[in-house]
């Protein structure tokens, strides 16, 4: 105890020291003020949502249009509209079909965040520093408009109007504006692109096998399958509004099988997952078929029928005997001709009609001495016999080192596929994306044909990958007169010729010098994007048009805003439904935006005055009414029914293709709108479906039947240094690179591109979960995440296409390690987007390694 | 009898003055600082704390718990001593009742940053849901403080009225119990939380509380001894001390058999919550707290100059924050294993914030001022009660 | 601002209506819902449109599709080296016996007649005692300002003021117009059943009376009105022991 001087201490009150009180009652007091004066504030402005728990806001109106960025849901959407804005989507779910709705995606639903996202391009801009720099500045319609117009027609003039490309994604997500790219191109003598076979999505097997671009059962059939085997395909990330037709199957009693590299999200709903090797699809469809024949399965009265299996084939040079080789001279039609056992001779059958005429009795195997005109003898085979030995040599023994599927049960499959009829297989682009995906499609065809599951409702052969269909008759709006727009396969664009080039590419002589492109990442989303931008560095005008401002848009000198299909009116169809709809504007162009049809107007009115005063003075609406008019499979569909809602086509139902081949035995092909059947018959000269193909390029390559090639090696990349497949899958949060920008989806999968790999790929190079890697090759290179997994395969990575560069740590993206070699059996024939290089993206190989 | 003025003397004399006004600057600053980042937060809104919806109680539940828990020592004291009939620490009672109040006092305060709209927080009063643990203890702290003020009322008359004085150790006995309780109780009825859903909740937290309270008790008096006249004495150092090993072995006992009963036979949500603390993020706090807050201040008392009162304060000190630091392994073990964990995970609850498969909680400096501010507030009544209740009643001669 | 405004539900096409009406509706309706498993592809459709219809600011979600695996969308293997992918939609369970609603200090947390369990945003103080009472962790807690992915909001309802909790409500303001919530019209796999618990016409009822049904959580005595349809046995295609050896 401290004590003072003093003796005794003073008593005192109890009270507090004077300075140290009220220093202390000023701040309780201040802070007692200050506290009741901010909860007064926070009382006054507090929300009193009151006694109702949730009160439902009022809308302005809902208009019904169609959500279709080229994925193939062509899906109803209903868009709410509040003060000229559109604050909700939701499904229409109005098909008379009730079995398709509701339809729609997660996607879809947020595409009202894409209307208005910072990445809307709201006004015309002109670049101002390099291409790619980003730097730009904001310009008036009339300006760009001007600029535009300017250089296409100083282009036109110098090296003619053919130079300048015009890129404009598949026409299924809308005829009207799509189809006004066209009409463009036909006006002024540009060169339109392709779209469907850049995407790698055209399954030639189909035009080879089977004469046409694509044939698909519509996807409700899915449903009356007793057996689906989903190759390369993974519906319920690719094809959302329909994956429930493979629940409904399934509940039905039906048995999925999905043969997949990786464990996706359809493996996991099948009943048998069959972990093939990327690329061997061929292989494993082959052996299949080997089953089928050896084990007595096949329908032989069906391939007689309905295939060119009795078709003789001379043995000398591989070509198909013709009426002309036995009776010389030029018939008028050159039949095919078959060995009738009957009579011991080899006859001719009609063309014009499918079967063997009665009394017939067609061989399908052996080797026949054949008498020809000029007095020799040749020995002759049915084509089948080639594909007999051809499959031999796929047991699934011997295919099971490459495949890496064990051969009991590729066995028990083959008799699963062959017996539980109608079985149905569904081959996506994981099968088709391949340098070989022709001969894929067609190994899997012969499986189809071979049990007689061609025009069968729940069977089929049905490849399901784009939106190209053009399923109405459109030829009045895309051409002007009898001008058609001269159409170059857009891989010659990005690579040049090629020495197999076929002539009829209308190539422009003067190469490349301008680009239009709209609605398309192009620069992000082509293969051997490295390559496409020393292409772009050639040319004195790239024109973008689109509403977000992608890196194709940021690589512009031109971009145009675009109107999203909630600010236009359009036609739409897809190959997966059989419903014309229409999209229907619900709001104003957001900002300055404008539609593809009103930009070219404006341009061709610059451009040339005269037709745009005879050809352009046509709205949307017009359009519309112009390709209805037109009948086809639009027959009797009014714009008033559209207005409504979905109208079903004039198809079958269900909608399955080759029915006329099939009942009616109706020659092959049906006709691929929009080319004249002229053009698609030359696929199948024979009039049948094909499995054996005597053009010269076939036989050069050995592929005259369906056999199995590995994939290709462009040499570029040696399997020793880059030991590792790069597979490029569709993601399901985008469609392709649309999306990417999306904060909804990237609220969800976080917005970090990851590779998958196998753990014992990572393993082996000290990889973890998560960590930063760097996936390259030769060509290019990419740094992102590692996702470690035993879902995918050892010896294959998985890097979903369409991530947006700024999305990873380094690279343009996937796509600096893929490429596009063009394979001379796509150059067999030119119909753009029918017969025409399919990309084969997943040739490529690549090499990984920590960062 | 004699009394002290607490300025004439000692802080105030020639020589130590500055003390003082420090004192009172630090203590004004505080409460300055914890009411601004107050005042932020409730402007801006609760995500300028560091919580998400994963850890959606964090710094200032933790507060919540300890402060409760420290609340008891003082009155239990002062009760228990009154019931057994023991005169040994009569001298503490003011300063061991001015320090339950205090801690009551700021724990009731500290519900209110917590709140997402503290400006309804009235309707807790108004249209009171019964079945809610939160209501029934903010009924039972109101009840408490009620208590420890009508107490401190009590101890500061002269004579002190001794009828009163049992009465009330005959009420707040039970309620300091049933305090705990309560508390306890908002955590220990939850299905959602296994490591919570336990009987041996109520019992952990009143033992904890005990420990806690009473070495609050030792460091008060201990410092007020160092700065005040005020004396504390050998007698009650010892007894202090004798209790305080007591209470910590209660309170290891339990937490013995918690671990036991679940790392041996317990169901796998609870162990999984358990493990967080044994082998998981947690287990730097808990060892430390089982090692620097348990044992170490344990094997000081057990020691040769365990008597010693500065000895004892260190002890007191020590057990004070294994005690906090058990608050945040209570609190967040729960947390950091949510029953439904599956991919991705929770919502981040901010634009910008991906799923939480796993959560990490930091305080951010929001939460750390209210802290100070909290802390402010406790030492702001401390200091006042020893200034007014306390020194100008201390018997000198004691 | 039109003068002209008519509630969502009353400006849908005919067909589009006729889609999202409840099928069966008693006397005193108990509403619940039951998730097929099987069918749910873990598209997040129904989450997206739940936020979109009601204006669920960034950041929150009152509706989450999980992922019955390491990580989203990721496999799980068992010992056998077996992969198993399924995904399991979580949002308010709308319990018959609530914890969050016991432990409201206010009773914001309610359940109505029809057995939703709801917030009254006017009482909630935002102390987040229901979040932590929640076993299934699905109330969401406005931490701040709302912000949106377009200035000026998405969603057919009024927004929740900062500092309280918000959940799903089962689009009570929907169902007040006879239609189903908006996860159930927008699943493209109609993977989500919503129906009357007390009409036993009702598709739900029959649904849960011929399918496998769990609720989550059962042990902890919360009676969930969702329940989840188990995903199906696997049919996969046998291997006969002589082509095995063959």
């Amino acid at each position: 105890m401290i004590v003072t001087s003093a003796e005794t201490v003073t008593v005192v009150p109890a009270k507090a020291p004077a300075a140290g009180i009220s220093r202390r009652a000023l701040l309780t007091g201040g802070a007692a003020i200050g506290v009741a004066g901010a909860a007064g504030v926070a009382v006054v402005t507090d929300q009193d949502i009151g006694a109702e728990t949730v009160l439902s806001l009022p809308v302005d109106k809902v208009v019904r249009t169609t959500c279709s960025p080229n994925c193939t849901g062509g899906c109803g959407q209903l868009a709410f509209v509040r003060d000229g804005k559109v604050v909700k989507i939701q499904q229409a779910a109005d098909y008379p079909d009730l079995e398709y709705n509701p339809r729609g995606c997660m996607k879809g639903l947020s595409y009202h965040l894409q209307i208005y996202n910072r990445d809307r391009v709201l006004t015309p801009l002109i670049r101002e520093g390099e291409r790619g720099s980003g730097e730009f500045r904001e310009a008036t319609w009339e300006e760009a408009l001007d600029l535009i117009a300017e250089k296409m027609t100083a282009i036109g003039e110098q090296h003619g109007y053919d130079s300048i490309h015009v890129f404009g994604q598949v026409p299924g997500s809308g005829y009207v504006h799509k189809g006004a790219n066209y009409r463009a191109a036909a006006t002024l003598g540009l060169t339109h692109g392709t779209s469907f076979d850049l995407n790698g999505d055209l399954p030639m097997g189909m035009p080879i096998t089977f004469g046409v671009q694509n044939a698909e059962h519509e996807a409700k059939d899915w449903a009356n399958s007793r057996f689906l085997l989903v190759v390369g395909a993974n519906p319920l990330e690719t094809r959302i509004p329909d994956a429930h037709f493979l629940f409904d199957a399934v509940e039905r009693g039906a048995r999925l099988v999905v043969v997949d590299p990786t464990f996706s999200s359809t493996a996991s709903k099948a009943d048998s997952w069959l972990q093939i090797t990327p690329g061997t699809d061929a292989a494993f469809a082959l052996s299949l078929a080997q089953v089928i024949v050896a084990d007595g399965l096949a329908d032989l009265g069906f391939m007689r029928t309905y295939t060119d299996a009795p078709l003789l084939v001379r043995t000398d040079t591989g070509k198909r005997l013709r009426e002309s080789d036995l009776t010389g001279g030029e018939p008028e039609s050159n039949r095919f001709i078959v060995w009738d056992k009957a009579t011991g001779a080899a006859v001719p059958i009609p063309l014009d009609v499918l079967g063997i005429p009665d009394g017939i009795d067609a061989a399908l195997e052996g080797t026949f001495e054949v008498d020809l005109a000029d007095g020799t003898t040749v020995a002759a085979r049915p084509g089948f016999v080639s594909v007999v030995e051809e499959l031999e040599r796929w047991t699934p023994e011997a295919t099971a080192p490459t495949t890496g599927l064990d051969p009991a049960m590729v066995r028990a499959v083959a008799r699963a596929y062959a017996t539980e009829s109608p079985a149905a297989i569904l081959m996506g682009a994981g099968s088709n994306h391949w340098y070989h995906g022709d001969l894929q499609g067609r190994a899997l065809a012969l499986c189809a044909a071979l049990t007689g599951n061609i025009g069968q409702s729940g069977g089929g052969f049905s490849v399901y990958v784009g939106q190209y269909k053009v399923r109405v008759k459109w030829g009045p709006w895309v051409n002007v007169g009898e001008d058609k727009a001269k159409t170059v396969a857009s891989i010659y664009f990005i690579g040049g010729p090629t020495p197999g080039m076929h002539p009829d590419v209308p190539y422009p002589a003067a190469g490349y010098k301008g680009l239009f492109c709209t609605f398309a990442n192009m620069f992000v989303q082509a293969p051997d994007v490295n390559r496409l931008y020393e292409t772009l560095d050639g040319l004195d005008l790239i024109v973008v048009v689109d509403h977000q401002m992608t890196d194709t848009a940021g690589y512009a000198d031109v971009v145009l805003p675009a109107t999203t299909w909630y600010e236009k009116l359009d036609l739409t169809a897809t190959p997966l439904h059989p419903f014309l709809q229409l999209q229907q504007p619900a709001i104003d162009p957001v900002g300055e935006s404008r539609s593809e049809l009103d930009i070219w107007k404006e341009l061709i009115r610059r451009i040339d005055p005269a037709k745009y005063e005879q050809f352009w003075q046509v709205d949307a609406e017009d359009a519309i009414r112009m390709m209805l008019a037109e009948g086809g499979p639009a027959e009797g569909i009014t714009y008033e029914q559209l207005q409504e809602g979905p109208v079903r086509l004039n198809v079958a139902d269900p909608d399955i293709p080759f029915l006329a081949q099939i009942r009616d035995l109706a020659p092959f092909p049906p006709v691929s709108l929009p080319a004249a059947i002229e053009k698609t018959a030359a696929f199948v000269p024979t009039g049948r479906i094909e499995f054996y193909k005597d053009e010269d390029q076939f036989l050069a390559a050995g592929e005259q039947v369906p056999t199995y090639k590995p994939p290709f090696d462009d040499a570029a990349n040696p399997p020793d240094q880059y030991p590792l497949r790069l597979l490029t899958p569709h993601s399901k949060w985008r469609i392709h690179s649309s999306y990417g920008n999306n904060p909804w989806m990237e609220e969800i999968h976080g917005g970090k591109p990851p590779v998958l790999i196998h753990p014992a790929d990572a393993d082996a190079r000290g990889i973890g979960e998560g960590d930063l890697i760097e996936v390259a090759n030769t060509r290019g290179r990419v740094v992102a995440w590692a996702h470690v997994t035993d879902a995918a395969k050892p010896g294959s990575v998985t890097l979903h296409e369409g991530w947006w560069p700024r999305t990873f740590k380094a690279g343009k993206g996937v796509n600096e390690l893929t490429s596009s070699a063009v394979n001379p059996i796509h150059e067999v024939h030119y119909v753009p987007n029918m017969w025409a290089p399919s990309t084969g993206w997943k040739d490529c190989n690549c090499q990984v390694r920590k960062v | 009898m004699t009394t002290i003025d607490p300025t004439a003397v000692a802080i105030t004399a020639p020589g130590r003055p500055k003390v003082w006004t420090i004192w009172i600057t630090v203590l004004a600053a505080g409460l300055l600082v914890g009411f601004g980042s107050f005042i932020y937060q409730w402007s801006q809104g609760l995500g300028v704390t560091g919580l998400s919806n994963t850890i959606t109680w964090g710094l200032y539940i933790v507060a919540f718990m300890f402060l409760v828990g420290i609340s008891a020592g003082g009155l239990i004291v002062v009760a228990g001593a009154e019931l057994v009939g023991t005169h040994r620490f009569e001298h503490l009672n003011r300063l061991a009742v001015v320090c339950s109040v205090a801690a009551v006092a700021t724990a009731a305060g500290t519900i209110l940053p917590d709140l997402g709209r503290p400006q309804r927080a009235w309707k807790m009063l108004v249209q009171p849901h019964l079945t809610s643990p939160l209501v029934w203890d903010m009924a039972v702290l109101g009840v408490y403080l009620a208590i420890g003020l009508i107490d401190l009322w009590i101890l500061t008359r002269t004579p002190v009225p001794a009828k009163a004085l049992r009465v009330m150790a005959i009420v707040s006995l039970p309620v300091a119990v049933l305090v705990h309780s309560v508390t306890a109780w908002i955590f220990g009825l939850l299905v959602a939380r296994p490591f919570w859903n336990t009987p041996l909740l109520a019992p952990l937290f009143i033992s904890s509380a005990l420990v806690s309270g009473t070495s609050l008790v030792v460091v008060t008096a201990y410092i007020t001894e160092r700065v005040t006249p005020f004396r504390v004495g050998d007698q009650a150092y010892a007894g202090l001390r004798r209790l305080l090993l007591w209470f910590v072995a209660a309170d290891v006992f339990l937490l013995f058999t918690e671990v036991m009963t679940t790392y041996v036979s317990g169901e796998p949500d609870h162990r999984n919550q358990l493990d967080i603390l044994l082998t998981g993020r947690l287990a730097p706090v808990f060892w430390s707290e089982v090692g620097l807050g348990v044992a170490l201040p344990v094997l000081m008392l057990l020691s040769r100059r365990g008597r010693r009162s500065t000895t004892l304060a260190i002890a007191g000190v020590l057990l004070v924050l294994g005690v906090f630091a058990k608050r945040i392994n209570i609190l967040f073990a729960a947390e950091f294993q949510p029953l439904v964990g599956l991919a991705p995970g929770i919502p981040g609850g901010r634009p910008g914030q991906q799923f939480r498969p796993d959560e990490i909680y930091l305080p951010s400096w929001v939460e750390i001022g209210v802290l100070i501010g909290m802390t402010s507030f406790f030492l702001t009544i401390v200091t006042l009660g020893v200034q007014r209740a306390v020194l100008p009643h201390h018997d000198a001669d004691t | 601002m039109s003068d002209e405004r008519i509630s969502p539900i009353e400006a849908l096409p005919a067909a589009s209506r006729a889609y999202g009406t409840i099928d069966v509706r008693s006397e005193h309706p108990r509403w619940g819902m039951a998730v097929d498993l099987e069918r749910c592809v873990g598209c997040w459709s129904c989450a997206v449109s739940c936020k979109s219809e009601n204006a669920v600011p960034l950041g929150m979600w009152w509706n989450r599709i999980l992922t019955d695996g390491p990580a989203l969308d990721t496999p799980a293997t068992d010992e056998h080296g077996r992969h198993d992918l399924h995904w399991v939609p979580l949002a308010c369970q709308h319990c018959d016996d609530a914890p969050c609603q016991k432990v409201c200090p206010t009773s914001a947390t309610w359940t109505n007649d029809e057995g939703l369990v709801l917030v009254n945003q006017d009482d909630c103080i935002g102390c987040r005692y229901c979040m932590a009472a929640c076993p299934y962790g699905v109330r969401v807690f406005n931490w701040g300002d709302a912000e949106y992915p377009v200035p000026e909001g998405t969603g057919m309802v009024a927004t929740r003021p900062v500092g309280s909790v918000e959940k799903c409500t089962m689009c009570v303001h929907r169902l007040a117009e006879d239609q189903v919530p908006s996860c159930v019209w927008s699943c493209p796999a109609q993977a989500r059943v919503f129906g009357d618990l007390n009409a036993p016409e009702s598709r739900l009822v029959q649904l849960l009376g011929s399918r496998n049904a769990e609720v989550l959580l059962e042990e902890k005595g919360t009676h969930p009105k969702v329940s989840y349809l188990q995903p199906r046995r696997r049919r996969p295609i046998q291997v006969t022991a002589e082509e095995a050896s063959s």
